[in-house]
């Protein structure tokens, strides 16, 4: 049995390195740019935004439910952070208070979102889905429907564009690691703390594996999903404000259609939809591999970014359709074996 | 025994009064609300939305969802302008479109019922795969760039061209019969009744002798297929197909079904919630812009009547079955004593 | 075939002709499944016009009966026989040619659809492709009229009560003109004003001839409906009654059979220090007023039959459900009403379905377990010590031999025994104070049983209280200290250990009073 296990496990990261490197050795081959440094560090940069939406999403996926308003989550963020931050001419005291009202206005979206979802029992993705129309409303009715530009070098420069580690390589390129990057190793670390290190992870993924027998274990569902949805909000924000830094500017079309890139990331990384299953280092592989489309469609010429959502529907259905033939496969392998547990419970009667 | 109000016929009344309110109150507000232009104006916005609310109407009452139609309108009006140009005439486009419309829905159908994905991820893939295709499709210059493309065929053309002088559209003609044809088709045939059946209890249905994957496959074929006559109008109207076309058109159709009291979960209301739904909110629009309002308030009013409508069922749900139990209760009591 | 039925319909709706005589012969069915014999040359007859009700324990071989008469199983051998002509049933399709219809519990009916919609569903009336509802709403009340029901055609069925449910079921069975309704427990969800609802529904079909089969647990209703009564043990049909025959004494004892008990080994004490009470307690309707008092190192069994409010019960007092009046007491002390509150102060909880409440089918062993134990294994800001978990986990594992012997299974992969002993082992390792089990052993086989009885009694030995329900008499009897039989909504008898046998619970259980027990009503 535990050899099984193991090799179940080696059998999900063999499978997750083999794509990746399909993948690169592939693109590498028919576009030399790819497997550049300066490329690499460029995908990686690419990806931050969505690693850590997709680090946050995570939560909400794990209860059994969707978070489709994050792309709107992300515009709000970067326009309520600069509005805020104008007021006191973008000063660093400004800018933090704008980033900090930023991000507890997505908590709170988030909790409003847990409190229509779990008490009304509206759908997740119906909920989702409504509050991001209002939302793209509200950014709209902020920023009078304009981009708010912000004062270059002040601390919202920072958030993405400040450089960290900076050298210059042998071959005389330099090698650039931003703010951005920082700022999602950090998050998808301490993201992986929480689940898998403390209770609160221990709760999540109880209540989306049985929210039964997780109330019978005396866990408040109410509490924990708001704070699960809280999180992917927050998560957003957090992407909206990189977002606005690296663009340089806010406005209500920033972070659209991320949503749907967040999830194939999350569908790609093998989590999965129905809750209780799926862990960061997969939501990061599935970021990853969808950084890395991204990137391919923006390096070849003949393809355009907008095919992006043609391959993101493609991807999203092959996955899926893959894990579902792979469970119904195991299903009837355990409905085997259920037969025949029932079959010598017979005996025993 | 009197036949008792659920939450949809309730909501269906409130939608009405809500569209005699809003009738009476930009009419009062404004001169020209209720005039043959305004009125063609708001019956041709309606008319879009509500082809593909009605085809929607039919996969949700089925208990199923489709995220898929906003691509659908997409991909179809690109390809519609594709065959146009190679010389069809437009009633020919038209009836292709209805396909190719339908085509879409039949692949969401049999990834549903054959494949076995759950209708939610796969409409919302597919949606994806559908705006893809067209801007795949879409016109670009030498440079690979998105450009306009007129439409040329005069027939084509004249789908879109008011039927009356004062205005009036054909679209607003084809939606309405349309709705009455499928108000019948849901309450006076097999098909509608398995489709109520199925929505309302998958398993019982299937207990029953309905054949279940047909019956879904159908409903996501009409929703194809609406969503595609939709998209021939709208494109001959606005004499080109861009890439934008069809952006957000799921939410907006979602909308329309459920705020007319088609319930999410299937089982109630029918074309007639969708047409209603579709109605008030294209009315909403119309008059909160004749006002100045802006698109942003229109967006948030849009997006609150989603959830007020459904949190509505749900607790309307709640309310009824407490009330049921307790009358029962009641009943029960009396006839021991 | 669907053609044929609809030619079946075409024909008037007058139901069944009134015949006389024999419906429907078993001669010696014989059934095993994968070399395990389940039915030894079951016999069984019944008449037009007749119900037959059918009593067995559970895994007496009621229900495989009733699938290889409705052709769901393939009999091994012996013969059926329907007006008395040897007939082969292989598929429901063909039972249904041949005139027989099940009522499962579990309704098939659509609640959004109406009453008539429901009866004609995958078999309408039609004319040019439209649905001829006026021509289906003159059957339905023809049959409704026929069999003197209240029911209107066009009420939706989801506000209609559940025995009037049950009326539109048997109308569908009817519509297809069938002679012979198979009844599965059709009372256990209704009310008793409902069930008698459905017992006039049940004369007036008899009346027309139809010939009914009606499986049941309960002894009251076979008094009230039944003609004739047919127990089944253990696969064999122990024998058939006539009305006068019944007789609680008779049944209980054919159902049963001849009870062995094993005797006290030890002498048993209880802790007076340590008393749960819980006084007049009240649950909608299914409590009504129920008290208690529990001691320190007994296991208290509750008996009943299912829907008896014996579930209901105990979440009240876990704290999962709230009650509507009357108090829980721990040593004098109010009981939270907060889940998480009464698991720190020592509760513990077995579910009655351990797949759909008990586990999470996702996740490892270890965590299933720990999952109960954040306030042993984490501190107080919720970080976990992974050490501290995996012991906890193993000494579990090692106490509870929970098998395979692997912290890291996944529990949706293991037995049905070790997935209920990664339950009970959840709550024992942290040897609580009051351990609340419901059904603790379906689906376990009989070698875990014995483990997880021993489990139990090591438990009460440290001064713990357990309170058990269980549907399994001979567990009831076996493993309890004392036995409380619930009945409508009350403790209706008590059996001390020493008098409680399996056929006075049995009839205690079912509403009639007995010699061993103490009554309390």
């Amino acid at each position: 049995m535990k050899e099984k296990i193991l090799s179940s496990l080696t059998g999900v990261w063999a499978f997750r390195v083999l794509i990746l490197l399909i993948v690169c050795v592939f693109m590498g081959i028919s576009e030399p740019r790819f497997l550049t440094i300066g490329n690499i560090v460029n995908i990686i940069s690419y990806i931050s935004v969505y690693g850590i939406m997709a680090c946050g999403m995570l939560f909400a996926v794990l209860i059994g439910g969707l978070d489709l308003s994050i792309g709107r989550v992300a515009a709000l963020s970067g326009t309520i952070a600069c509005i805020v931050a104008r007021v006191g001419g973008f000063s660093a005291t400004w800018c933090l208070i704008g980033i900090a009202c930023a991000i507890v206005a997505g908590i709170l979206i988030g909790y409003f979102h847990g409190f229509l979802i779990v008490k009304l029992a509206i759908p997740s993705f119906v909920v989702t889905l409504a509050t991001s129309y209002v939302i793209y409303g509200a950014i709209t009715l902020l920023s009078g429907g304009s981009r708010v530009d912000f004062v270059r070098g002040s601390l919202m420069d920072t958030i993405s564009n400040a450089r960290i580690v900076e050298f210059t390589l042998s071959s005389g390129k330099p090698f650039v690691i931003q703010m951005n990057v920082v700022i999602f190793i950090v998050f998808a670390v301490i993201c992986w703390y929480v689940l898998s290190k403390t209770t609160f992870g221990r709760r999540i993924y109880a209540i989306g594996g049985n929210t039964t027998a997780a109330q019978f274990v005396g866990i408040n569902v109410f509490r924990n999903s708001c704070a699960a949805y809280a999180i992917s909000s927050g998560a957003a924000c957090i992407g909206g404000l990189i977002l606005m830094s690296s663009t340089s500017y806010a406005a209500q079309t920033l972070g659209a259609g991320y949503e749907g890139m967040v999830l194939m990331a999350l569908i790609v990384g093998g989590i999965n939809l129905a809750g209780g299953k799926g862990t960061i280092s997969g939501a990061i592989f599935g970021a990853l591999l969808v950084g890395i489309i991204a990137n391919i469609c923006t390096l070849v010429d003949f393809l355009n970014l907008e095919y992006l959502k043609f391959f993101q529907g493609l991807i999203i259905l092959i996955v899926c359709i893959i894990s579902v033939i792979l469970e119904t496969r195991s299903r009837r392998g355990k409905g085997r074996k259920a037969k025949q547990i029932a079959e010598m419970q017979a005996q025993d009667e | 025994m009197k036949k008792k109000l659920n939450s949809s016929t309730i909501r269906r009344f409130i939608t009405i009064g809500l569209v005699i309110a809003l009738t009476a109150l930009f009419s009062l507000l404004s001169s020209n609300f209720l005039s043959m232009y305004n009125l063609s104006e708001l019956f041709r916005n309606a008319a879009y939305l509500g082809l593909i609310a009605c085809g929607l109407s039919v996969v949700m009452v089925g208990g199923g969802i489709d995220l898929s139609v906003g691509g659908i309108v997409c991909a179809t009006g690109i390809i519609c302008v594709h065959l146009s140009d190679i010389g069809l005439s437009g009633y020919m486009v038209l009836i292709l479109g209805i396909i190719t419309g339908g085509a879409f829905g039949l692949l969401n159908g049999f990834i549903v019922t054959k494949l076995k994905l759950t209708e939610f991820v796969t409409t919302l893939a597919s949606g994806f795969l559908f705006f893809g295709l067209g801007l795949v499709f879409a016109y670009r210059d030498d440079h690979g760039t998105l450009m306009a493309h007129s439409i040329k065929s005069n027939t084509y053309l004249s789908l879109g061209q008011p039927l009356l002088p004062g205005g009036f559209y054909l679209i607003s003609l084809v939606w309405v019969v349309l709705a009455i044809i499928l108000w019948v088709v849901m309450h006076k045939t097999e098909l509608g009744l398995y489709t109520f059946a199925i929505g309302s209890d998958e398993k019982s249905a299937r207990m029953s002798g309905v054949n279940v994957a047909k019956i879904k496959v159908i409903g996501f074929i009409m929703s194809g297929a609406f969503s595609g006559l939709a998209a021939v109008f709208v494109t001959a109207y606005e004499r080109t197909a861009s890439t934008s076309l069809g952006n957000m058109r799921e939410f907006l159709a979602i909308a329309a079904c459920v705020v007319g009291g088609v319930v999410l979960g299937g089982g109630k209301g029918d074309a007639v919630s969708a047409f209603l739904g579709a109605l008030f909110l294209a009315m909403l629009d119309n008059g909160l812009r004749k006002f100045g309002m802006d698109s942003y308030v229109v967006y948030m009013i849009q997006g609150s009547l989603i959830l007020v409508a459904i949190a509505f069922d749900s607790q309307f749900a709640k309310i009824s079955y407490r009330r049921r139990v307790k009358e029962q209760r009641l009943s029960a009591q009396t006839l021991t004593s | 075939m669907s053609k044929e039925k609809r030619k079946s319909l075409d024909i008037k709706v007058e139901g069944p002709m009134k015949e006389e005589g024999v419906l429907l012969t078993c001669k010696g069915i014989d059934k095993s499944f994968s070399g395990v014999q389940v039915l030894f040359g079951a016999d069984f007859e019944m008449n037009y016009g007749e119900v037959h009700a059918l009593m067995g324990e559970n895994g007496a071989g009621k229900s495989t009966l009733i699938k290889i008469v409705t052709g769901v199983y393939h009999k091994d051998a012996g013969q059926l026989y329907i007006d008395e002509e040897s007939v082969e049933i292989s598929n429901p399709i063909e039972a249904r040619a041949h005139g027989i219809a099940v009522i499962y519990q579990e309704l098939s009916l659509v609640p959004d659809l109406t009453v008539m919609e429901n009866i004609y569903l995958g078999q309408e009336l039609k004319k040019y492709g439209f649905v001829e509802k006026n021509r289906m709403r003159e059957r339905t009340l023809d049959l409704i009229k026929k069999y003197e029901l209240d029911l209107n055609p066009d009420a939706t069925v989801e506000v209609l009560s559940m025995a009037q449910r049950q009326m539109v079921e048997v109308l569908k069975a009817l519509s297809t003109n069938a002679k012979l309704i198979i009844m599965d427990e059709p009372t256990s969800s209704l009310s008793a004003a409902e069930s008698e609802h459905l017992f006039r529904t049940i004369e007036s079909l008899k009346k027309k001839g139809t010939g009914i089969i009606y499986v049941t647990h309960r002894l009251e209703e076979v008094y009230r409906i039944a003609d004739r009564l047919t127990v089944m043990r253990n696969g064999e049909v122990v024998g058939t009654l006539t009305k006068a025959e019944i007789n609680p004494r008779t049944v209980t004892t054919m159902m049963i059979g001849h009870e062995i008990k094993t005797e006290y080994d030890v002498q048993r004490t209880f802790n007076d220090d340590f008393v749960l009470e819980v006084k007049d307690l009240r649950y909608g309707d299914l409590l009504k007023g129920v008290s208690f008092t529990a001691k320190g190192g007994e296991i208290l069994g509750i008996g009943g039959l299912v829907g008896s409010g014996r579930t209901e019960l105990l979440h009240c007092i876990y704290g999962a459900k709230k009650p509507s009046g009357g108090r829980i007491l721990l040593n004098g002390k109010p009981v939270s009403r907060s889940v998480i509150k009464n698991i720190n102060n020592g509760f513990g909880l077995v579910p009655e379905d351990r797949r759909r409440e008990g586990f999470n089918p996702l996740q490892t062993v270890e965590k299933n377990i720990a999952i109960a134990s954040h306030d042993v294994i984490a501190n107080a800001l919720g970080l976990v010590y992974a050490k501290k978990e995996r012991d906890w986990a193993e000494k579990a594992i090692e106490d509870y031999d929970i098998r395979p012997k692997n912290r890291k299974m996944i529990v949706d992969n293991m037995s049905g025994g070790n997935q209920q002993k990664v339950i009970l082992g959840r709550w024992l390792i942290r040897e609580p104070r009051v351990l609340i089990l419901d059904e603790p052993t379906v689906g376990v086989d009989v070698g875990v049983r014995a483990e997880l009885y021993r489990f139990m009694r090591q438990l009460t030995e440290s001064g713990s209280i357990i309170i058990m329900v269980s549907s399994d008499l001979f567990e009831l009897v076996q493993v309890s200290d004392r036995i409380l039989v619930m009945h409508d909504g009350v403790f209706f008898e008590e059996f001390p250990r020493e008098k409680a046998t399996q056929a006075a619970v049995l009839m205690a259980a079912s509403g009639e009073h007995t010699e061993e027990g103490v009554p309390l009503v």
